[in-house]
């Protein structure tokens, strides 16, 4: 299922509910997710968070440097609840989010691309934790 | 008395040195040693810099701190005795063969500038300027050179110069150009950018010509990262 107003990537069509059901928007919406997340190949810089609302994903470190919540796409795959979702910032590029959900935890990854007239910069890292437990103090900064 | 106070008259403490002569010369020492010590100071700040992770969060800086090197490179790149290839080098070994080609440009973007600096000095200047400087023959050189035609100029500097290497060096000034620049060590002779200020006051090659030149001339360092890039 795709957020509202946004088409689905092909492949992923016949994976999931038609768009618009608010019972599959559910799955992951209104949820947040604390997580550790570092460099692929390094130890964790540190906590983020991870949320989905209202059909958007975002992630609290990138939004504080301008990357814009973006709608999400979610594919079911035996219990685990896949997403995908790419943000866009006017200054530091774009950030494609893949990951998996299972039960309360999540794993994601991500591919920060920053493009210059004379060489493009590719960062890869990794995101891993949990859902936050209702009422639960959520980290204000990495 | 027998006579003044050495350096009293103008006597050095050198026999048949002026004091000021010798002055003139520390002054100069000072100067390019300042240069240089600046020059190495500045490449050292900027390999640090470049050092830094790249994350959204620094990566403007270190953009930034890419256009200044560049920028920077131009600039040291261009001043006679300034170790300005060091910055290059080190873009290069902090960025990878992708920033190569900028390099390059700004090697070539850098000798043109040495180079018209050069040529747009007015000869009277240059000869006056050595002659401060307590080059005499020099002077005397470009007194001599003004008033003659390329051609003339090379005909003239072929017969004062020693037979053999110097004469071939003038007769065949682009291949010696392209072949300095790339010898290990020019520093000494000031560097890419002196020997481009030196061609361009020289009169003797063309604009297009220089630029024909250095073109092919500094491609061989570029080529070899690029081809050893390719083949890893």
């Amino acid at each position: 299922m795709a957020a509202s107003g946004t088409a689905l990537p092909e492949g992923l069509a016949a994976a999931v509910p038609a768009p618009g059901e608010a019972g599959f928007l559910g799955l992951l919406d209104g949820k947040d997710f604390i997580v550790e997340y570092g460099p692929v190949g390094e130890p964790s810089l540190g906590q983020d968070v991870l949320s989905f609302e209202s059909g958007r994903f975002r992630s609290r470190g990138c939004s504080d440097l301008g990357f814009v919540p973006a709608p999400y796409w979610l594919r079911l795959e035996g219990d685990a609840i896949r997403f995908r979702a790419a943000m866009e910032s006017p200054e530091h590029g774009y950030i494609d989010f893949t990951g998996e959900v299972v039960g309360e935890h999540i794993e994601a990854g991500s591919i920060w691309t920053r493009e210059r007239w004379y060489r493009t910069v590719v960062l890869e890292s990794w995101y891993r934790g949990a859902l936050a437990a209702p009422g639960q103090a959520l980290p204000e900064k990495s | 008395m027998s006579g003044p106070p050495s350096g009293a008259m103008g006597e050095g403490p050198l026999p048949g040195w002026p004091l000021r002569r010798i002055l003139r010369l520390l002054a100069l020492v000072v100067l390019y040693g300042a240069i240089v010590l600046g020059g190495t100071y500045a490449g050292d700040w900027i390999v640090n810099l470049l050092g830094m992770r790249l994350t959204p969060t620094s990566e403007p800086t270190v953009h930034l701190v890419i256009m200044l090197s560049l920028a920077a490179y131009v600039v040291l790149m261009a001043l006679p005795f300034v170790p300005g290839v060091e910055v290059g080098l080190a873009l290069i070994f902090m960025l990878g063969a992708e920033i190569v080609p900028v390099v390059y440009l700004g090697t070539v973007l850098a000798l043109v500038i040495a180079f018209a600096v050069g040529r747009l000095v007015p000869e009277r200047l240059l000869a006056a300027g050595f002659a401060a400087l307590g080059l005499g023959r020099a002077a005397r050189l470009v007194e001599r050179l003004q008033p003659l035609a390329v051609e003339a100029r090379v005909a003239a500097l072929a017969a004062a110069s020693p037979a053999g290497i110097a004469t071939l060096l003038v007769r065949r000034r682009h291949w010696a150009i392209a072949l300095l620049l790339n010898v290990p060590g020019n520093g000494l002779i000031g560097g890419g950018g002196g020997i481009a200020m030196a061609v361009g006051m020289s009169r003797l090659v063309s604009l297009p010509g220089f630029l024909v030149t250095i073109a092919l001339g500094t491609a061989p360092v570029p080529v070899a990262v690029l081809v050893m890039e390719a083949l890893r």
